[in-house]
């Protein structure tokens, strides 16, 4: 990937013992008991939390898991999509960075 | 006993002391209100429902009255409370039963331990089908055309189910028809009787279809989820029913409820199994009759075990 | 007092007292409770008592509804905190939670089967500026108001438009001040930030003694009939924290020093006549002597509360609390940025990691 900035931290699920969900085709419904919301999600999206729910992973490390599913290289702008993925996944407290 | 069974002299005056008590969806809601119009309809409409006898403990007191001692003779308004408070704004005097209905719509919803979606229910052959759809798609005139044509009917607005079992409980209470959909209905099925039309609702004009006497009689009879299927209306359309994937109905159906979040983890449960266990569809049709034929065909191929995939009607 | 706001009352005091009742006292109890926001109250009450499976299974089904009701807001309403926290974290400055977000935040047996509505947080006045542009930049947006609601609330409300989060709905409130700003009053914010008390995560609460003035100001500056719940709420405060030494020398002190002595004395008074609650003779004799109206004001003020702060028949005020979404309600979904991938149409991606099934569970 190229040199520009790209967030290096350790990304970790929120309160994972709160999870429920069902992967229907590849969509994903996310229920979380911790904020009592539940979330819809795409399978990009999907295998971005599939990871999360095995390990802590970092953005570098996410993108490479969908480019190798995807049968596509690692770039820029798949580094770009997972990081605006583990943004909304902020926003609504599904995942966090590692302090 | 039924309400229309007791004297009627003495339910009226109860409506005005200690309130009459009905029976629905497994709920006791006392219904208090010094407003003959409301006290009227009630009688006639929840006729054949079970009156709950003396005293008891009642799941909501319901309140109708005039908004103030002079609204009682000029330009009179009315206004509805449940347990002291209101949803709803003070109504013209001649809206009183609706806004009775609109209460224990209320209700109905205020549930927190069944998960109640915003869809009609009927059933047949033991097999029930639920209804979803937003308002204004055609689902309390398909669900009158099926209860007028022998289906049970547990409820044309609430599938409430049980997280326990996944079954539903039946409301049956009128059924609440629009504008069009009311001559329809009439035409459809001569020997049903309506309420008064009430004109210049905010959604047009509004009549009650009071249910069956067999499904309010079997109201305490619960019934399992077979099939989802989603009507959608449209004057002049063919015919035609698709199958719903799975995260699509759920969406659908979690999307539309009236507890979902309240019900937390249960209600994600709940409807996750409806959706794993049942299959859906999504019904586009142009006629009640077109619509009517589609669900019986659908349901008698889910009652001979047919696999389940695109099923093609053909068009009339 | 009207016999069945004594009952209610009797029954919040002492709620191992509820089993013993008849089915329509019971009745009138729960009726009661409910138009008060009290049922789930009542029911953390009899759960610990352990007399629930003593209740006709009507009772039951009432409280495991409340039950849950409770519960489902208690996570909303922690995690809408925790938003807020995360929003505003980097500023650096010194939120106060207030209300029931504060009660539940500190762990407080005053926060049992409380529904919450809104989020209330209170930030210095130098701060308000930055605090709504940032949670404007996060996804909060101001309430639809016209210009006029707006001036009202700026100004004289001392709080800055309410806020709804785009997509959860819940109001929040921000305040720079927490007491109308009537000429009595003579309490800045400066103040009761100073005195707040930590309760982690860069998040605070008030101090003992504010949280107190601050709930009795709330319940008696304005009309306190239907609002039983907070004369409760009042009554739980005093209870834990007269155990803290010094607390009734402060707040008398406090209250005298910031204008706040009616509004205690009142709720002093009415706390232990109608909820009992226990406060050294010494404390009411020293309050009364300090902050009591006139006879004639009191014997008004009596009667007003003894007859009014439970709500009688429907059509008078009432606190109940209706959840704002009526028939519809929401279901808090999230949807995520749709998959484009540079220049592919959607990208299948295969799970072929997952051995699991598809209907796995957490």
């Amino acid at each position: 990937m190229g040199e520009q900035a790209i967030d290096s931290r350790t990304w970790r699920l929120l309160e994972p013992a709160g999870l429920a969900w069902r992967c229907w085709d590849e969509d994903y419904i996310v229920f979380h008991s911790w904020s009592g919301m539940t979330h819809y999600l795409d399978a990009t999206a999907g295998t971005v939390f599939e990871v999360l729910l095995d390990h802590a992973a970092t953005v570098r490390g996410l993108a490479t898991v969908l480019a190798g599913l995807a049968d596509t290289p690692v770039t820029d702008s798949l580094g770009a999509l997972v990081q605006q993925v583990l943004r909304r996944f902020d926003e609504v407290g599904l995942a966090e960075p590692m302090p | 006993m039924r309400l229309g069974a007791a004297p009627e002299s003495a339910l009226r005056a109860q409506f005005h002391t200690t309130g009459v008590r009905l029976r629905l969806a497994g709920l006791c809601v006392n219904l208090r209100t010094d407003v003959p119009a409301a006290s009227d309809q009630i009688l006639q409409m929840y006729r054949d429902h079970p009156l709950e006898a003396g005293v008891g403990i009642d799941d909501f007191r319901v309140w109708l009255s005039y908004t103030d001692p002079l609204r009682r003779f000029v330009r009179r308004r009315i206004q509805v409370f449940i347990d002291g408070a209101t949803p709803f704004e003070p109504m013209p005097h001649r809206f009183a039963y609706v806004s009775i209905e609109g209460a224990l719509n209320w209700c109905i919803s205020a549930t927190a331990i069944n998960v109640v979606l915003h869809a009609a229910v009927v059933e047949r052959g033991g097999l029930a089908v639920i209804l979803p759809a937003p308002p204004g798609s055609g689902k309390s005139t398909l669900c009158a055309g099926l209860v007028m044509r022998g289906w049970r009917l547990l409820s044309d607005e609430h599938a409430v189910l049980r997280p326990a079992d996944g079954r539903l409980q039946p409301v049956a209470r009128p059924i609440s028809l629009k504008n069009e959909s009311i001559a329809l209905i009439r035409q459809w099925a001569p020997d049903a009787h309506f309420s008064p039309v009430f004109t210049g609702t905010i959604r047009g004009d509004v009549a009650y279809l009071r249910p069956p006497t067999d499904s309010i009689a079997r109201a305490t009879e619960t019934a399992a989820p077979a099939l989802i299927v989603s009507p959608t209306y449209q004057a002049g359309a063919a015919v035609a029913l698709q199958p719903l994937g799975k995260s699509e109905t759920f969406r659908l159906l979690a999307g539309n409820a009236m507890n979902y979040h309240t019900t937390q983890r249960c209600g994600f449960d709940t409807v996750a199994g409806l959706v794993d266990s049942c299959a859906a569809w999504r019904l586009s049709y142009g006629t009640l009759a077109q619509a009517v034929d589609a669900m019986e065909a659908l349901l008698a191929r889910v009652q001979t075990g047919s696999a389940s995939g695109r099923l093609a009607i053909a068009t009339a | 007092m009207e016999e069945v706001a004594a009952l209610l009352l009797h029954s919040m005091r002492d709620p191992a007292s509820v089993p013993g009742l008849g089915a329509e006292a019971l009745d009138d109890v729960l009726h009661a409770a409910r138009q008060h926001a009290l049922l789930a109250r009542l029911e953390h009450d009899l759960a610990g008592l352990g007399v629930l499976q003593d209740l006709p299974e009507a009772a039951r089904r009432q409280f495991a509804n409340a039950r849950v009701r409770a519960n489902a807001n208690a996570i909303t309403l922690c995690f809408e905190i925790d938003r807020v926290r995360r929003a505003l974290t980097d500023l650096g400055i010194r939120i106060v939670l207030l209300k029931g977000a504060a009660y539940r935040r500190a762990g407080l047996s005053v926060a049992r089967g409380r529904v919450s509505v809104d989020l209330d947080i209170l930030v210095s006045v130098a701060d308000i500026g930055r605090v709504e542009r940032t949670l404007i930049d996060r996804g909060w947006q101001a309430a639809e108001m016209n210009r006029y609601d707006q001036h009202y609330y700026r100004d004289w409300m001392h709080e800055i438009p309410p806020l709804v989060h785009g997509e959860r709905g819940i109001e929040l409130d921000v305040h720079h001040t927490i007491f109308p700003p009537v000429s009595e009053i003579r309490i800045d914010s400066e103040t009761l930030l100073a005195a707040a008390t930590p309760v982690g995560d860069g998040l605070w609460v008030l101090g003992p003694t504010d949280m107190v003035l601050h709930a009795a100001a709330h319940l008696f500056q304005e009309n306190p009939a239907g609002h039983l719940r907070d004369l409760l709420d009042l009554h739980d405060l005093l209870t834990l924290f007269g155990q803290h030494a010094g607390f009734w020398e402060n707040l008398i002190e406090r209250a005298g020093r910031h204008g706040l002595g009616r509004p205690l004395y009142y709720g002093l008074r009415y706390a232990v006549d109608l909820a009992g609650t226990a406060i050294p003779a010494a404390v009411l004799n020293r309050a009364k002597a300090l902050f009591a109206p006139n006879a004639v004001q009191l014997r008004v003020m009596d009667w007003l509360v003894r007859s009014a702060i439970v709500a009688g028949s429907p059509g008078q005020a009432s606190a109940g609390v209706l959840p704002r979404f009526m028939l519809f309600a929401r279901s808090h979904w999230i949807k995520m940025p749709p998959a484009v991938l540079l220049g592919h149409s959607l990208v299948k991606i295969i799970h072929r990691m997952r051995g699991k099934s598809a209907t796995d569970t957490g």
